[in-house]
C-alpha cells in the first residue's frame, strides 16, 4: 500500500515537473512546498555530520532532491535549470530559517556565520544570514537579476558557469554582477 | 533604501571602474562621475569595499552553516577527557580544547563526524593511519596523542599547541626576513622529519601552524587529510595508494578549505607525493615574506588591488589558476636574498619532477640564506631565474656561458674568494629509457669536471656532453655500452660491450678491447668499474663473487678480491679506488641482506688484503676534499676519512637528497669530479610499490593487502587462500600471503634471488626459480610453502629455466628453456624418473605453457606467426593443436572449472569459453576489463580464483628524468654542511 502511495505520488510530481516545463505555473505553486520540504529534510540530514569530511554541498543537494522528486537520472538540462532556479530560492528560506531558529535558540541577535575551517583569514568579516536576505529583499525590486546572481551564487552554491546556463546569460554577465553585488552587500552588511 | 537609488547607473559606472586597470581608474572616475561628487563618493565606498572583501559570499551559505547546525558538546565528558570549549569546526570534525583527567594535561580534542563510528572498515583504515601519524614524534609536529572512543563517538586525542597560527601573523602584514626565516627552517625540519617517515601533510597550510609564544614553531594535522580522506573510500573502489586524492565532489569540502595550498597535481586531481608538500611549503614562505597568497592574490584578499574583472573566488578558478599560470614571484621584496628566492621557485615549479625533489634542499638553502643573506645575493648567479620566460635553447645557451664564466671566475679567484655555487641542468641528447637508470649508473663525469658521458638507451651509443659545448655527441663505436668509467687523466673511457671490456681515446682513434671476461658475465651483470692511478680497471664478473681487476693495457683479468663466504659476503661491487690506487672501497652486499640501506661499504688494503667496514649504504668514493661520500636511501651522506690511515674520523652527515637510486642492486645514480661538480638524476629512492589486487570480471579492484611491496607473478594455492608471490629487494625472494590473516612469510632459505614460484598441487609445495650463485644461472627448486623443509633440486640447466605449470597429479612439470638455436620453448619435466623431454621446441618462442583443470590439455602462447598467440593442444599424443586466440594474446589462463580460458592482449583481459574433455573446443572470444596491469611480465603475472575473480598487481609506468642536474663547485656547499 505505502508502495503503491509513494509511485502514485513520484508519479505526480514528474506530472508536475513536465508541465512546469511546459510553462505551466500553476505546476510551480504546486511543487514549491513539495520541493522545499525536500531540501529541508535533506539538508537536515546532512547537516548531521552523517556524511563525514563531505562537506554539504548545495549543488549535490538540489541534485539529490531532484532525483528523489522526478524519480528520474537522465534529466534534460532545461528542465534542471529549471528546477535549479526555483530550488536556489528555496535553499535560501531553507538556510535563513535554520539561521534563524539557532538564533532564536541562543535567545541572541541572529547568527553570524563565518567559515569555521582552520583556514578561515582573521580578519574577514563574518555574514549575517539574516541581514543579507533583507538586503537582497531590497535588491530585488531595483535589480532582480543581481539578485537572483546572488541567490544562485551563495545560496545555492553554483558555480559562474552554472549560474549562466541558470539564468540563459553569458558568463560575464554574472561575472560583472556578482562583483558589484558582493561590493554593494558587503557595505550593506558592515556598516550597520 | 537610500544606497540602491538610481542604482542601474551607480552599477555601470562601478563597472567601468572595475574593468579598467588600477593605474587608469581615477582617469576614468573623473570622466565618469564628471561634477557629480554625489555619485563619486558613492563609487569611492563602494570601491573601497574591494580591499576588505576576501572571500566575502564566495563560501556557499550551506558551507558556512553545517558546523553550526552540528551541537556544541562543550562540558561533556569522552572517555577520561572533559571537553571545555569548542575551538572551531570543519569539514573533517570539531576541534574542542578538552581537560585530560587522567594525566592532569590540556589537550585538543578533533571529534570525528558520525559516520566514522557507523562504519566499522573505515574506522579501521583510519585507525591504522593514525597509528602511523602517532608514531611521528618530532619537536615541531604537534602530537597525536591516541585516539579516544566513547558511546560510539571517535576522537584524535592531540596536542594542545598554545599561540596564534602563521595566518593570524600573516594577517597583520608581511614578515621580515629575520623573522619568517628561522619559522621557515622549523617548518622545513618538521616535513622532512614525516617524509622521512613517509607520510605526506597534503594540507600544509598557515592556519595549520602554530607559533608558540616560546617562538617554537609546531605544525599541525600531519597527514590527517588523507587519512580521513582515505579512511572515506568506499572498500568497493579501486584503491587509490599511494594515495592520490582527487578534488571530487565528496572531497570539495577540503578542497574548499586549501585550494590556494594546491600542488598543480592535486589540482588536476593526480597522485599525491611529498612535492606536494614542498609546493605547499612555497606557498607558505611566499605568503610569509609577501603577506599575501600566492594564488588567490587576484581576489584582492589581503592586497590593495580592488577587485578586477577576472575576480572570481570561485574554487575551480583558483584551480585552473594554479594549473595554468606560473607563479609570479614579483611580488617578493627587493631585499629577498637569492637562496630564498631560488628555493622559492624551485618548490614553485609547477612540473612535478622538476621541483625540489626533497626537502631536506630547502635546509640546506634557508641555511644559507640565514648564514650569509647579503653576501650570497651579491654573487649567486641564479640560472632558474630565467627558466620559463625565455625559451629552453635561450637557457641553454646562457647556462653554458654561465657556467664557463664562472670555471673561468674560479680559476683566477679561487686564492682570494671561495666559488659561487651554481646549480643547473643539462638536458639530455633523448631521454632516458627507463630501466636504463636502474640497475647501474647511466653516467660518468671526468676527472677535471669538463666532460659528462651518458647513456639513454638499452642498445644506444655513450653520448659525450663537454659542458663547455652546445650539445651532446654520439660516441663512435660504443653501441649497447655499458658502466662508462674515466681514465684518472680523463683521456680515455672504459666501458663494457657484452662479455668485453673496451677503452676509447677522446683524442681520437678506435675502439680498443682490453679484455674479454669470463662467458658467464650477463648483460646486466656489471655492478660498476672504477680505473686506478696504476692503469688497473676493477670491474665486477657478475651479479655474485668478488672484484676482478685488469691492466687497461690488456691482459688476463685476475682475481682482486674475493668473497668471504663464512662472512655471509653474496658479492663486492660499486668499487672506488683511493689515491694511488693500493686500496679500494667497495660495497659488501650480504647473503642476508634486505636493503642496500643497510649494505656495508668497506675500505681494503690490495697491499694486505686487511679490510673493514667504513660506512652503511653504497656506491662510495672518496673525495680530494677529505670526504668519503656514499649513497643511502637517495640521499648522499659524507664523512671525513684519512686517506692513510684508512679510517673514518668523524660522523656523516647528509649533503644532498633526491638522487635515483636502485633498491635492487644499490646503484646510485650520481657522479661527483674531483674539481666539485656533482651530477646526478633526480628522482626517488623508492622501489615500483605494485599493489596487489582482487579485480572482478567487470574490471572493478580493491587491494588483497595493505603491505606495499614490488609484487610480481601473483600464483594462487589450490585452496584459493594463500599466494605465493615474488617481492623484489636486495634479493628478489618468494612470499606466501594469507589472505584471510593478511601475513605475508618467507618461504625457501634457498640462497640468492628467487622468483616466479608455483604451487604444487598438493598445496603444501612451491616450486621456484633461484640464482644460487650470483651468476645468472637459476635452478628449479621445490621447498615447502612455510619454509620448513628442505628445499630439492628439480632442474639444474643452463638456459634459465622457469616454472610454468604442473598437471593436475602431480606427475609433470612444464617449465621454459631458452635455447641457443630455438630461442624459448617448452620442457617437461617427470617427477616419476626425474628426466626432461622437450615438449614444444621449435625455431619459433613458445612460453606461457599451463595445463588445463583435467590434465589433458596444453594452453601455450606461440610467435610462430610472427605475433604472439594462445594455442591449445593436447598433452599427449600428437593431437591437432587449436589457435584460441583471434588477433594476437598472451599470458593464459585456465578457470578452474575448466569452463573459460582467459589471456591477454596489452592491459586488457579476454575470456573464451571453452569444453573439456576427449576434444577441446573453445568459442566466441569476449573482452572482460582492460586496467593498469601487465598480464604478461615475461611469463604470466596474475592468476584466477576459484570464484572467478582475478589476482594481479597493479603495474606502474616510471618516469625518467630528461636531464642531468649539476651542481658546480659543490665542494663548498660540502665543506660547509661537513666541515673539518
Amino acid at each position: 500500500m505505502g508502495q503503491d502511495a509513494d509511485a502514485r505520488e513520484r508519479e505526480r510530481i514528474s506530472q508536475l515537473l513536465a508541465n512546469w516545463a511546459n510553462r505551466d505555473p500553476a505546476a510551480r505553486e504546486q511543487l514549491v512546498p513539495i520541493v522545499y520540504e525536500e531540501l529541508r529534510r535533506l539538508a537536515h540530514h546532512y547537516m548531521r555530520g552523517e556524511r563525514a569530511g563531505h562537506t554539504l554541498q548545495t549543488t549535490a543537494l538540489v541534485n539529490e532532491a531532484y532525483v528523489r522528486l522526478a524519480g528520474l537520472d537522465a534529466l534534460q538540462w532545461r528542465d534542471r535549470a529549471h528546477f535549479f532556479a526555483m530550488a536556489a530560492t528555496l535553499m535560501r528560506r531553507v538556510l535563513v530559517d535554520y539561521a534563524r531558529q539557532r538564533g532564536r535558540d541562543k535567545r541572541g541577535p541572529g547568527v553570524s556565520v563565518t567559515s569555521l575551517d582552520e583556514n578561515a583569514r582573521a580578519p574577514e568579516p563574518p555574514i549575517d544570514v539574516m541581514a543579507l536576505d533583507e538586503a537582497l529583499e531590497r535588491l530585488v525590486r531595483v535589480d532582480p537579476r543581481q539578485s537572483r546572481i546572488v541567490e544562485l551564487r551563495f545560496f545555492a552554491g553554483l558555480s559562474v558557469e552554472e549560474t549562466a546556463e541558470v539564468l540563459g546569460i553569458s558568463r560575464a554577465t554574472v561575472k560583472r554582477d556578482w562583483a558589484t553585488a558582493k561590493l554593494w552587500l558587503y557595505n550593506e552588511l558592515t556598516s550597520r | 533604501m537610500k544606497t540602491l537609488d538610481d542604482w542601474p547607473r551607480v552599477k555601470q559606472v562601478l563597472e567601468g571602474a572595475l574593468a579598467c586597470e588600477e593605474t587608469d581608474r581615477q582617469a576614468y572616475l573623473a570622466k565618469a562621475c564628471g561634477t557629480d561628487t554625489t555619485l563619486r563618493a558613492r563609487i569611492d565606498v563602494l570601491l573601497a569595499a574591494g580591499d576588505r572583501l576576501g572571500t566575502f559570499l564566495e563560501t556557499p551559505a550551506a558551507v558556512l552553516l553545517e558546523p553550526h547546525m552540528r551541537e556544541d558538546l562543550s562540558g561533556r565528558v569522552l572517555g577520561s577527557y572533559e571537553l571545555v570549549s569548542r575551538l572551531g569546526a570543519g569539514g573533517m570534525g570539531e576541534v574542542y580544547r578538552a581537560r585530560d583527567t587522567r594525566l592532569n594535561r590540556d589537550v585538543a580534542i578533533k571529534v570525528l563526524p558520525g559516520a566514522f563510528a557507523a562504519d566499522a572498515g573505515r574506522l579501521a583504515r583510519f585507525k591504522r593511519e593514525a597509528q602511523v601519524l602517532a608514531s611521528l614524534n618530532h619537536p615541531h609536529i604537534g602530537s597525536i596523542y591516541g585516539l579516544e572512543e566513547s558511546g560510539g563517538t571517535q576522537a584524535l586525542v592531540l596536542e594542545l599547541v598554545e599561540g596564534p597560527t602563521l595566518a593570524d601573523r600573516i594577517a597583520q602584514g608581511p614578515m621580515p626576513l629575520d623573522e619568517a626565516l628561522p619559522i621557515a627552517r622549523q617548518i622545513v625540519d618538521a616535513v622532512e622529519a614525516a617524509h622521512e617517515h613517509d607520510v605526506v601533510h597534503r594540507d600544509l597550510k598557515p592556519a595549520n601552524i602554530k607559533l608558540r609564544p616560546d617562538g617554537t614553531v609546531k605544525v599541525l594535522d600531519f597527514g590527517l587529510a588523507k587519512a580521513l580522506d582515505r579512511g572515506a573510500a568506499a572498500p568497493d573502489s579501486a584503491p587509490r595508494s599511494p594515495g592520490p586524492a582527487k578534488p571530487t565532489a565528496t572531497s570539495a569540502g577540503m578542497v574548499l578549505g586549501t585550494a590556494s595550498y594546491m600542488s598543480p597535481e592535486q589540482a588536476r586531481g593526480k597522485t599525491v607525493d611529498k612535492g606536494t608538500d614542498i609546493w605547499a611549503f612555497g606557498c607558505v614562505l611566499y605568503e610569509m615574506l609577501t603577506g599575501r597568497r600566492l594564488f588567490a592574490a587576484l581576489t584582492s584578499s589581503g592586497s590593495s588591488r580592488a577587485p578586477s574583472r577576472e575576480e572570481a573566488g570561485d574554487v575551480t578558478e583558483i584551480l585552473a589558476r594554479i594549473i595554468e599560470h606560473e607563479p609570479d614571484l614579483d611580488a617578493l621584496p627587493v631585499s629577498t636574498p637569492a637562496p630564498v628566492r631560488r628555493l622559492l621557485r624551485r618548490c614553485l615549479e609547477k612540473d612535478r619532477r622538476r621541483r625540489l625533489p626533497d626537502i631536506g634542499v630547502a635546509r640546506i638553502e634557508i641555511d644559507d640564506a640565514l648564514a650569509a643573506p647579503v653576501e650570497e645575493e651579491s654573487r649567486a648567479i641564479d640560472l632558474r631565474a630565467v627558466r620559463g620566460r625565455v625559451s629552453p635553447a635561450w637557457v641553454i645557451a646562457a647556462l653554458l656561458i654561465l657556467a664557463s664564466i664562472v670555471g673561468l671566475a674560479y680559476s683566477r679567484l679561487a686564492s682570494t674568494a671561495s666559488p659561487a655555487i651554481v646549480r643547473a641542468s643539462i638536458p639530455l641528447a633523448e631521454p632516458f629509457e627507463f630501466g636504463i637508470l636502474g640497475q647501474q649508473p647511466a653516467f660518468a663525469i671526468s676527472p677535471d669536471g669538463a666532460r659528462v658521458v651518458y647513456r639513454t638507451v638499452g642498445e644506444g651509443p655513450l653520448y659525450s656532453r663537454l659542458l663547455n659545448a652546445a650539445e651532446s655527441t654520439v660516441i663512435a663505436g660504443t653501441d649497447g655500452a655499458l658502466t662508462p668509467v674515466f681514465s684518472p687523466d680523463g683521456n680515455w673511457l672504459a666501458f663494457f660491450v657484452g662479455p668485453a671490456l673496451k677503452k676509447v681515446s677522446f683524442a681520437g682513434g678506435a675502439v680498443v678491447t682490453v679484455a674479454t671476461l669470463p662467458r658467464n658475465v650477463g648483460a646486466q651483470g656489471y655492478r660498476g668499474a672504477a680505473w686506478s692511478d696504476d692503469g688497473t680497471i676493477a670491474f665486477t664478473s657478475s651479479t655474485g663473487g668478488g672484484l676482478f681487476g685488469v691492466s687497461n693495457e690488456g691482459g688476463e683479468p685476475k682475481p682482486l678480491t674475493a668473497i668471504n663466504r663464512n662472512g655471509n659476503e653474496w658479492s663486492h661491487r660499486w668499487p672506488h679506488f683511493l689515491p694511488g690506487g693500493r686500496a679500494i672501497l667497495f660495497t659488501v652486499k650480504s647473503t642476508n641482506l634486505q636493503s642496500f640501506d643497510d649494505a656495508q661499504i668497506v675500505v681494503r688494503s690490495l697491499d694486505t688484503g686487511e679490510q673493514h667496514p667504513v660506512a652503511q649504504g653504497d656506491s662510495g668514493q672518496y673525495l680530494p676534499t677529505g670526504h668519503l661520500v656514499y649513497a643511502r636511501a637517495g640521499a648522499l651522506y659524507a664523512v671525513r676519512f684519512d686517506a692513510a690511515r684508512l679510517a673514518v674520523t668523524g660522523a656523516p652527515v647528509k649533503v644532498a637528497v633526491g638522487i635515483i637510486t636502485h633498491p635492487e642492486t644499490g646503484a646510485a645514480q650520481v657522479a661527483i669530479s674531483r674539481t666539485g661538480t656533482l651530477v646526478y638524476a633526480a628522482g626517488t629512492a623508492r622501489t615500483a610499490e605494485r599493489p596487489l589486487l582482487w579485480v572482478d570480471r567487470s574490471g572493478a579492484a580493491r587491494p588483497v593487502t595493505d603491505r606495499q611491496a614490488p609484487f610480481w607473478w601473483p600464483r594462487l594455492s589450490p585452496d584459493g587462500r594463500r599466494v605465493a608471490v615474488t617481492i623484489d629487494g636486495a634479493f628478489s625472494k618468494l612470499w606466501v600471503l594469507d589472505i584471510d590473516r593478511g601475513t605475508l612469510a618467507r618461504t625457501s632459505q634457498v640462497a640468492g634471488d628467487q622468483d616466479r614460484g608455483l604451487w604444487m598441487p598438493d598445496g603444501a609445495h612451491v616450486t621456484f626459480g633461484a640464482d644460487t650463485t650470483g651468476t645468472g644461472a637459476v635452478g628449479l627448486f621445490s621447498d615447502r610453502f612455510d619454509g620448513s623443509g628442505t628445499a630439492t633440486l628439480l632442474i639444474d640447466s643452463s638456459g634459465s629455466p622457469s616454472p610454468l605449470s604442473w598437471s593436475p597429479d602431480g606427475r609433470t612439470l612444464l617449465y621454459r628453456l631458452i635455447g641457443a638455436t630455438t630461442g624459448q620453448d617448452v620442457w617437461a619435466y617427470s617427477a616419476d624418473d626425474r628426466t626432461s623431454r622437450p615438449f614444444l621446441q621449435t625455431s619459433a618462442n613458445e612460453s606461457s605453457a599451463a595445463f588445463s583443470p583435467d590434465g589433458r590439455w596444453v594452453a601455450y602462447v606461440s610467435d610462430e606467426s610472427g605475433r604472439a598467440d594462445v594455442y591449445v593442444r593436447p598433452f599427449s599424443g600428437s593431437g591437432t593443436r587449436r589457435q584460441v586466440s583471434i588477433d594476437g594474446g598472451v599470458a593464459p589462463v585456465w578457470s578452474r572449472d575448466g569452463h573459460e580460458l582467459f589471456f591477454a592482449k596489452g592491459n586488457t583481459l579476454f575470456t573464451t569459453p571453452v569444453s573439456l574433455g576427449r576434444t577441446f573446443t573453445s568459442g566466441a572470444v569476449r573482452r572482460l576489463f582492460s586496467g593498469p596491469y601487465s598480464f604478461d611480465e615475461v611469463t604470466v603475472n596474475y592468476d584466477v580464483s576459484p570464484d572467478g575473480r582475478f589476482l594481479v598487481p597493479r603495474s606502474r609506468v616510471e618516469s625518467a628524468p630528461r636531464q642531468l642536474e649539476l651542481v658546480l663547485n659543490w665542494f663548498e656547499e660540502l665543506n660547509r654542511l661537513a666541515p673539518k
